[in-house]
């Protein structure tokens, strides 16, 4: 908080610092979104070259800045996959014999994670933008409510359809990639 | 609980986000029903493996080396022009440097100094706190040279503004709840704009007369009431209801001012901007808004001309009534 307090009354050394403190949620996320290293160096200019500009509105009652930080992030990555038409790679491409496989052995996961990276790129990117924010930063519904300015149903209805995208495309790369008995039983209630 | 509400839950209670007499609904379901039990086994399972794939991919990725110094660049290098075309039309009046001059009402008048900003021209704000309520009659009032009337009458402060323009303007008979009116006007004969706001968003119509060639710019092509209009998105900007005035401006009140405050909301900072162009007749109307496009649209095809007497005659204010007269000479704090 010091440093964007510090940052917002002018000190460009605190603001360098801010940039350090927060470039990898900025990339990471812009990277997972978009699957582009250069897009994602765009981004994290864009995103911190806005940031930069809008500081000044920033109000901490309003909500965390990392909260805001993804909402802006979000926002360019949509807005770029709305300007540009990235390639999807097809499911020819995609081997599946080297997808089955009941033992969840390391080559086996890997291949089936490559089979998930496909079917992520695959999502609309407001799909995907709530599967980065819940299971890569484990991101609360709320969290996720907010950063996207939506409602937690949204939120909820979105990450469903997304894990059932998931699941339809996984199924047909790979004829036993998602039976129960492939995977370790793990506990659920919480 | 039927498995098709059970299956609609179980993302969200893998996740832990559901209420505790949801959870209660789902496991007793789930100890029932096998086929529930072997979705959530999958789902869990998936969950997994979308986990370890998004942190395997982005374990490959940091930003390079140079992204500080290319950023510093950047902001050694940028403009980011604001999206507020400044009216010219009181330039002639106030050469020099302008001042954002923001003017709340709390029981008295205050006045708040802000930034600086260079060469500007003058802007006059006419604040409203008219709520929107439909059908929306035009804002109408008299403009004298730089002189604006500006009234309180019981409680509300509404614009007394006037078309010096040789055209009669449009106005929306339909906005969003909570959409307040601030009523900026440029000034210049063939060109009028209005503006709301809510708290996060905001809407501007600009109205110029056009004579000859009606030409719309690029971007998607749509239709409002059956005319071509083009819709252009994702612009990027800032929106501020707290606009430079000419330095030599003088405000003065008379009367008592309304009990109401005008709410000051503050910047809006602005990356899904759209922009709605399309002509009636020969008025060519430009709509800047972060709302939905539905929403433009909505509020595009309700538009209808300003014909006729306006809600209410601008008079001075006098006695109890309250107001504030701007007119050119040394800014005065109260």
């Amino acid at each position: 908080m010091d440093l964007i307090l510090r940052s917002q009354a002018g000190d460009e050394d605190a603001f360098a610092a801010l940039f350090q403190q927060h470039k990898n949620l900025v990339y990471k996320t812009a990277y997972l979104m978009l699957g582009n290293a250069g897009e994602a160096e765009d981004v994290l200019q864009e995103v911190f070259l806005r940031v930069h500009e809008s500081l000044a509105t920033f109000q901490p009652s309003k909500g965390a800045f990392t909260t805001w930080l993804y909402r802006i992030t979000v926002n360019h990555c949509l807005n770029r996959r709305r300007k540009r038409h990235l390639p999807v790679v097809s499911l020819a491409e995609l081997s599946p014999r080297s997808l089955m496989g009941h033992s969840p052995s390391p080559e086996g996961r890997l291949r089936k994670e490559e089979a998930v990276q496909q079917g992520l790129s695959r999502l609309s990117e407001k799909l995907r933008a709530v599967v980065i924010l819940r299971y890569y930063w484990e991101a609360s519904y709320a969290d996720i409510a907010q950063t996207l300015n939506i409602p937690v149903g949204t939120v909820k209805s979105r990450l469903n359809l997304a894990l059932k995208t998931l699941r339809k495309e996984l199924e047909t790369m790979t004829e036993d990639a998602l039976a129960p008995n492939a995977f370790p039983q793990r506990e659920v209630a919480k | 609980m039927k498995c098709q509400e059970a299956n609609e839950l179980l993302v969200a209670y893998v996740d832990g986000e559901v209420s505790p007499s949801e959870r209660a609904l789902i496991q007793g379901h789930l100890a029932k029903c096998d086929a529930c039990q072997e979705e959530l086994a999958v789902l869990s399972a998936l969950q997994s493996h979308l986990r370890r794939s998004l942190q395997v991919r982005a374990a490959q990725a940091s930003p390079s080396p140079q992204a500080w110094s290319r950023l510093q660049a950047g902001l050694a290098g940028e403009a980011r022009p604001s999206p507020w075309g400044l009216p010219a039309w009181l330039q002639p009046l106030a050469p020099g440097v302008g001042r954002i001059i923001q003017q709340t009402y709390q029981g008295g008048m205050t006045m708040k100094r802000g930034f600086a900003l260079a060469a500007l021209a003058a802007l006059v704000i006419a604040l409203g706190t008219v709520a929107f309520a439909p059908p929306v009659r035009a804002q109408v009032g008299e403009i004298l040279n730089s002189w604006f009337r500006f009234e309180a009458p019981g409680g509300h402060v509404e614009v007394a503004i006037s078309e010096t323009a040789g055209f009669v303007s449009f106005h929306p008979t339909y906005l969003p709840g909570a959409f307040q009116t601030l009523g900026l006007v440029t000034g210049e004969s063939d060109s009028i704009e209005l503006i709301y706001r809510s708290e996060q968003q905001f809407l501007t119509l600009t109205q110029t007369e056009v004579s000859g060639d009606k030409a719309l710019p690029a971007g998607r092509e749509v239709t409002v009431n059956g005319q071509p209009a083009i819709l252009v998105i994702d612009l990027e900007g800032t929106f501020e209801d707290s606009h430079p005035i000419e330095e030599g401006a003088q405000l003065e009140t008379s009367g008592t001012p309304p009990a109401e405050s005008v709410p000051y909301h503050g910047t809006i900072a602005y990356t899904d901007g759209k922009r709605l162009t399309w002509y009636a007749g020969d008025i060519k109307i430009e709509m800047l808004s972060n709302l939905s496009e539905e929403e433009m649209l909505r509020i595009a095809e309700s538009m209808e001309a300003g014909e006729g007497e306006p809600p209410f005659q601008p008079r001075l204010p006098s006695g109890d009534e309250g107001g504030i007269i701007m007119r050119e000479g040394p800014i005065e704090s109260p």
